[in-house]
Formats: C-alpha cells, sequence, structure tokens
C-alpha cells in the first residue's frame, strides 16, 4: 500500500472518492437493472397474466351472462322485447367472448396456453351454434326444443366452462410461478445489493479510515511536535515515511525545527563564548587593576629613592661648587687672613717670576751667542793671519770658551727655570685638572639633577597614567559585568528549550551560570580580584568534570560546580600569577 | 793673503765647521770672511729659490743663499741663533744661512777622506771630503761647486 501512501492527497482522495463513486455507480446499476428486471416481470405479470385472468374472465362472465340470458330469454319467451333484449345480450356476450378471446392471444405465451385458447377457440363456436340453437328455439317460442337444445348444451357449456377455469387455473399456475420467479429474483437481488452495499461500505470505510489516518495521522504527529517546540522541546522529530504532501510536510517541519535547534544551539555556544570572554575579561581588567596598583605603590617607592637622590646630587653639587669656587680662588677665606692664597694666583706669580729670569737669561744667552760669534770670527782671522795671528787665535779661543761656559751655565738656569716651570705648570695643571673635574662634577650634578627633574615628571605622567588605567579598568570591569549579564540572559533564554544533547551546551551552562555575581567592585581590593580570579580558574579547571552532567536536562540549572568555586579563602599568589 | 793661505796648506788645513739639519758640514777657513748673526734679509725676485735674498753688510750688498734649500733639507724657522757665514766664492762674497757654527778646527789631510755617496742630500762634487771629529763625520764642502754662477748671478761682483 506504500504506492497509495506515496500519492499526493488530490489523487488520493480523488481515486478513493473514484472508487466508492465506482461502487455507488455498480450498486445504482445493480438496483437499477434488477428494478427493470422486477418492474419487467410486473409489467408481464400485469399485461399478460393479469389482462389474460381478466380476458378469460370476462369471457367466463361473458359466458355466465349469456348463460344466464339464454334462459332469461326462455323465460321472457312471452316478453318479446326482453327476448329480443336477452338474445341481443348473448350474441354480444357471445361477440364478447370472442373479442376476449382474440384479446388473450397475445396475453397467452405458453405452448399450454395457447393450446387452451385455441381448445377454447375451438369449442366457442359449437357452443355459440348450440346457444343459437337455444335462442332460435326460444325466439320461435319452441320452449320444448329450446329446453332440450338447453340440455344438449350443457356439456358444450361445461367444456367450454371447465375449460375457461383450466385457463384460469393455469394462468394462475403460470402467475403464481411468474410472481415466485419475480420473489426469489427479488430476493437474489436485494442479497446481491447488500452484499455490493455491504462491500461498498466496508471498503468506504477502509478508505475513509486509511485516508484519514494517512492525513490525520501525520497532522497530528505534526502538532504534537509543534506543540512540542512551542512549550521549547527542539528534540522532537516527525517519522517520515511517505512521500506526499504529508511527507514533504513532515520533512520540511522536521527541518525548521533542525534550524531551529541547530541555530539555538549556535546562539548558545555564542553565549557561552561571550560569557567565558567577559569571564577573561574581568580577570584580565582585574589583573590590570591589581597591576596598576601595584605599579602605583613602585611608584611610591620610587618617588621617595628619587627624592633622596636628588637631595645628593645637591649636595654634591654644592661640593662641587664650593670646590671650584676654592679653585679660582672667588672664595675669600677669613681664616687665612690675607687674599691672594689661591693657587691659580701663587702660579701665576711664579709664571710671570720665571718669564722674567728666562728674559734675563736669553738675554744672557744672546750674548753668549754673540761672543760666541765675535770668538769664532776671530779665530778665523787668527786663522787667516797665519803665525801672526797665533796669539789672537788662543785669546780668540779663551773667549770662546768662556762663551761657551757661559751659555752653558745659561742653559743650566734654563733648564732649571723650565724644570721648576714644568713643575708649576704640572701643579697648575693638576688644579686645572682638578678645576675641570669639579667643574665636570657640577655639570653633572647639574645634569643628574635635570634628569632627575625630568625622572620626576615621567613618574607624575606614569602616576597619571596609572590613575586612568585604574579608572579604564573599572569601566572595563562595568563593561564585562554587563556583557557577562547579558549572556547570562541569552543562556536563560535558550535554556527554556530542550535542544539536542550536545555536551558541550549543557556542561557550559552549568558552569557559567553561577558567575555573574561575581564581577562586583572589581578595583576595590585585591582580594576580591584574586578570588574572582581563582574562582574563574577553578570553573576552567572544573570543566573536565562535567561530562558526568551530561545526562541532565537542561531545566536542572543548579550545577554541582558549586563545590569548585572557592571564595575567599585559599587564593595563593602563584595560581593568580599563574592565570 | 792668498798667498799667505797657500803657504799654510803644508800638512793640514783649518776648516770652520757649521751645523745644518744636525749634520756638520765644514768649510776651509780662508774661504771664510765673516760670521754674523741673522740680520734681515731683503727678498729678491726671479731668483732661485734657494736665493733668499740680499743683505746689507756694512755698506755692502751681498745675496744670501739658504743652504737648507740648497741642500733640499726641511726648512726651519729662522730666529736670532741663526748664523750667516760669510763666504768668499772666486771674486764674488755670498752669505750662506746655516743653523749654528761649532768650531774652528785644524784638519791634517790624512785626517781628510774620500766622500762616499750621500745620494740625494749632497751631490758629491760638491764635497771635498769627509773628515773626523768629535765622533760625528763632517763634510767638507766645495763651495765653487756648490754655487753656481745663475746662483751668484744676484751678486753683485765685489771686490773682497
Amino acid at each position: 500500500m506504500n504506492w497509495f501512501k506515496n500519492l499526493n492527497a488530490t489523487p488520493r482522495l480523488m481515486s478513493s472518492f473514484g472508487v466508492l463513486l465506482l461502487l455507488t455507480l455498480g450498486i445504482g446499476a445493480l438496483a437499477i437493472v434488477n428494478l427493470g428486471r422486477a418492474n419487467d416481470r410486473v409489467q408481464e405479470l400485469y399485461q399478460k397474466d393479469m389482462q389474460g385472468v381478466i380476458l378469460i374472465g370476462n369471457v367466463a362472465s361473458a359466458r355466465l351472462d349469456l348463460a344466464k340470458q339464454d334462459r332469461d330469454a326462455m323465460i321472457n319467451v312471452d316478453d318479446s322485447v326482453r327476448m329480443n333484449a336477452d338474445v341481443a345480450a348473448v350474441n354480444a356476450d357471445f361477440a364478447t367472448m370472442a373479442s376476449n378471446l382474440q384479446e388473450a392471444e397475445q396475453c397467452f405465451d405458453t405452448n399450454e396456453g395457447k393450446a387452451m385458447l385455441a381448445e377454447m377457440r375451438q369449442t366457442l363456436p359449437p357452443y355459440e351454434k348450440a346457444v343459437d340453437a337455444v335462442d332460435q328455439a326460444t325466439v320461435a317460442h319452441d320452449l320444448p326444443r329450446a329446453k332440450a337444445n338447453l340440455l344438449a348444451l350443457t356439456s358444450l357449456a361445461a367444456q367450454m366452462n371447465s375449460q375457461i377455469d383450466h385457463t384460469l387455473k393455469h394462468k394462475q399456475s403460470v402467475a403464481q410461478d411468474k410472481f415466485q420467479a419475480n420473489s426469489q429474483a427479488y430476493r437474489f437481488a436485494r442479497l446481491l445489493l447488500i452484499a455490493a452495499c455491504a462491500l461498498s461500505l466496508v471498503l468506504g470505510l477502509i478508505l475513509s479510515i486509511v485516508i484519514a489516518r494517512g492525513f490525520a495521522l501525520p497532522l497530528g504527529q505534526a502538532v504534537a511536535v509543534l506543540e512540542n517546540v512551542a512549550a521549547g522541546d527542539l528534540t522532537v522529530r516527525l517519522d517520515v515515511d511517505t512521500k506526499d504532501e504529508v511527507g514533504r510536510m513532515a520533512m520540511a517541519l522536521n527541518s525548521a525545527v533542525e534550524k531551529l535547534n541547530n541555530t539555538l544551539q549556535q546562539v548558545a555556544d555564542s553565549a557561552a563564548n561571550a560569557s567565558s570572554s567577559s569571564q577573561q575579561l574581568a580577570a584580565a581588567s582585574q589583573a590590570i587593576a591589581s597591576g596598576a596598583q601595584e605599579q602605583a605603590a613602585s611608584l611610591e617607592e620610587t618617588s621617595a629613592s628619587l627624592e633622596q637622590i636628588s637631595a645628593a646630587v645637591r649636595l654634591s653639587a654644592d661640593n662641587a661648587r664650593k670646590a671650584s669656587e676654592l679653585a679660582s680662588g672667588a672664595h675669600n677665606s677669613s681664616e687665612h687672613g690675607h687674599e691672594g692664597t689661591s693657587a691659580v694666583a701663587a702660579m701665576a706669580d711664579i709664571s710671570t717670576a720665571s718669564a722674567k729670569i728666562s728674559e734675563i737669561i736669553s738675554t744672557v744667552d744672546e750674548i753668549a751667542f754673540q761672543t760666541n760669534l765675535l770668538a769664532v770670527n776671530a779665530a778665523v782671522e787668527a786663522a787667516r793671519a797665519g803665525d801672526e795671528g797665533r796669539g789672537f787665535a788662543v785669546v780668540a779661543s779663551e773667549v770662546r770658551i768662556l762663551a761657551q761656559r757661559s751659555a752653558g751655565s745659561a742653559k743650566e738656569i734654563k733648564g732649571l727655570i723650565q724644570d721648576s716651570l714644568r713643575k708649576v705648570e704640572r701643579g697648575s695643571e693638576l688644579v686645572n685638572r682638578v678645576t675641570v673635574l669639579v667643574g665636570e662634577i657640577a655639570l653633572t650634578s647639574g645634569e643628574q639633577s635635570t634628569g632627575i627633574e625630568q625622572v620626576n615628571t615621567a613618574m607624575t605622567q606614569m602616576d597619571q597614567v596609572t590613575q586612568s588605567n585604574s579608572a579604564q579598568t573599572e569601566e572595563l570591569s562595568a563593561t564585562a559585568e554587563s556583557l557577562s549579564e547579558q549572556a547570562a540572559q541569552l543562556m536563560e533564554l535558550i535554556s527554556t528549550f530542550t535542544l539536542n544533547q550536545d555536551g558541550r551546551n549543557q556542561r557550559e551552562r552549568q558552569s557559567f551560570q553561577p558567575h555573574v555575581a561575581s564581577f562586583a567592585a572589581p578595583t576595590q581590593q585585591r582580594g576580591p580580584v584574586r578570588t574572582t580570579a581563582k574562582a574563574v580558574r577553578g570553573v576552567v579547571a572544573a570543566k573536565p568534570e562535567a561530562p558526568a552532567a551530561r545526562t541532565k536536562r537542561l531545566k536542572t540549572r543548579q550545577p554541582a560546580l558549586a563545590v569548585a568555586i572557592p571564595v575567599g579563602s585559599a587564593a595563593d599568589d602563584s595560581s593568580f600569577e599563574n592565570f | 793673503m792668498k798667498q799667505l793661505a797657500e803657504k799654510q796648506i803644508q800638512d793640514s788645513q783649518q776648516f770652520l765647521t757649521f751645523l745644518l739639519d744636525d749634520q756638520e758640514y765644514g768649510l776651509e777657513i780662508f774661504k771664510i770672511r765673516e760670521i754674523r748673526g741673522y740680520a734681515p734679509i731683503t727678498p729678491i725676485p726671479n731668483v732661485p729659490p734657494h736665493v733668499r735674498g740680499v743683505m746689507n753688510l756694512r755698506g755692502t750688498v751681498l745675496p744670501v743663499v739658504d743652504l737648507r734649500m740648497k741642500f733640499r733639507l726641511p726648512a726651519v724657522e729662522y730666529n736670532k741663533f741663526t748664523v750667516i757665514v760669510i763666504a768668499t766664492v772666486g771674486e764674488k762674497t755670498v752669505g750662506l744661512l746655516v743653523d749654528a757654527v761649532s768650531d774652528v778646527l785644524m784638519v791634517s789631510n790624512d785626517a781628510m777622506r774620500e766622500a762616499p755617496d750621500f745620494g740625494a742630500a749632497v751631490d758629491t762634487r760638491f764635497i771635498n771630503g769627509v773628515f773626523q771629529s768629535k765622533e760625528r763625520l763632517t763634510v767638507a764642502l766645495n763651495l765653487e761647486e756648490l754655487l753656481t754662477e745663475c746662483d751668484l748671478a744676484a751678486a753683485e761682483p765685489v771686490a773682497a
């Protein structure tokens, strides 16, 4: 019957109705045919048999009448009028009998009937003749002859009578036979019709049931599924076993519910993700907040250290300045009692004296040189003079020696002076170096001060940044909190639906429920920060435990994970850092 | 004077030694007229570079030759200790810029050695020979070869 079930509604209904119509048609045809037949039989009964009986009855009554009239005529022998009337009546009756017999010809179809009619018709003329003889006798007022003729036709009459009776009886039996045949046929037809009716009834019932079930059942199922879906259960599906419109409707419904299911599942997943993201966001903002706090504390410490450094630098700068003044002689020392005690001034004095001595020495040097020259000149002249110049040469050489001696002494003194100058220079160089170093120290201190100033400024900025970080973190926490709330709302909405069993969905929904409340006051203290972090981490760690809860329906939302959330006490720093 | 000078040439000669870039050179004493300290030199245009100019010696104008430049030695700053040796070359008198004068020496002919090839510093035809003095080799210069005609062209031929 599958092909039937796979028909579309219209063909199916139409074929079913068609079948029923055909059956009805059949029954109708059957009834009509049988009614027609019955009618034919009745017609036959009436036209042939009843008419035949009537006609033969007419013949019988006509015969009786003529017999009566015949006797009346004899009675009314004296009354000619009546007698003639009676005779006429007799003739009339014979005519009637003849005509009726004639008419009855067509009412008798059987050979027997026809034979009887033929017999009657055969009997009639002699009978008529015999009666006529009586009538004639009567008319002739020959009563004894009339009576004798009358008695003579008794057998004929009896014959006529019996023939008529026979015929009537025959007709009657024929009619009866026909009637019985009719009855039988009627019964048979009735049976047939009843059977047909029953068949069509049964068929109709079956078809109607099948069709009704074919539509109503799936519709009912669809209604049930839709009601379930309306109630939130998205796991129900229809069985699809036909390819007709109902089957297609079932498939469409299935796919619609499936899509709904999947979509809601995805929404649930997304909500779960959003929830976890907001968790992470909250945790991160907590981390930032605590980091900012630590940073602020560090900044304070650094600030204090900077203060110290600054004081030390100022001190060293001061000292450097003093040393510099000391080196350059600007410091007027009242303890020593006289002015110009600076190293530079002293060295300047030494330099001046040395310069003067150098001048004198160079003069001496020059003199020695010139003397030498003169001596050489003298030697040259002496050499050119030959013998005469020998004494002169000696003198010249002595002079040269003297000149060399004085040059030598001058050189020595120059050396000594240079030595002392060098020493002075070294001293002044050292002092200069010291001054330079002190100057550098002063400069460096200045730079250090500037640097410290800059560091201060930077720290102030960092402080501001830290504060703004804190503010931002608070906002971030608030945002994360609102996000989490919304995600939780979403999850609640979705949890009113029963979705296809997916452990992940269930588990996550169970996990993230309680954490909506943990976002209060994120930047106030460190304690809640850490516990929340630990809580979240506890949840993260507890995820693998949840598969056991997979079989739970979503409606029961109080999870077993309440155990996994340590509130307050056991917050250890290392875990927080790792998180 | 010349006769006297020839008379002197027996087995020794007298040299005036002077210093030039830490190298001792010697000149025959008879060639030397005078030794002076540094005096202002007037530059003359269009002369070889080692001719520094002319100077006034008690009315006489002589050319001054920078021996450093002549010997292609690095130049030095001339100060008041620079010596000008007034020398006689032939009939011409010329001033020679030297670093300093050292001594008047008597050198025997035995001590005089032949000049080796010094290379670029001094051309060997300028050198009469070398002799040892105070553990230093002194180069005896030949002034005539040293100062060519064109060097002396700037000088007025002045009778000694």
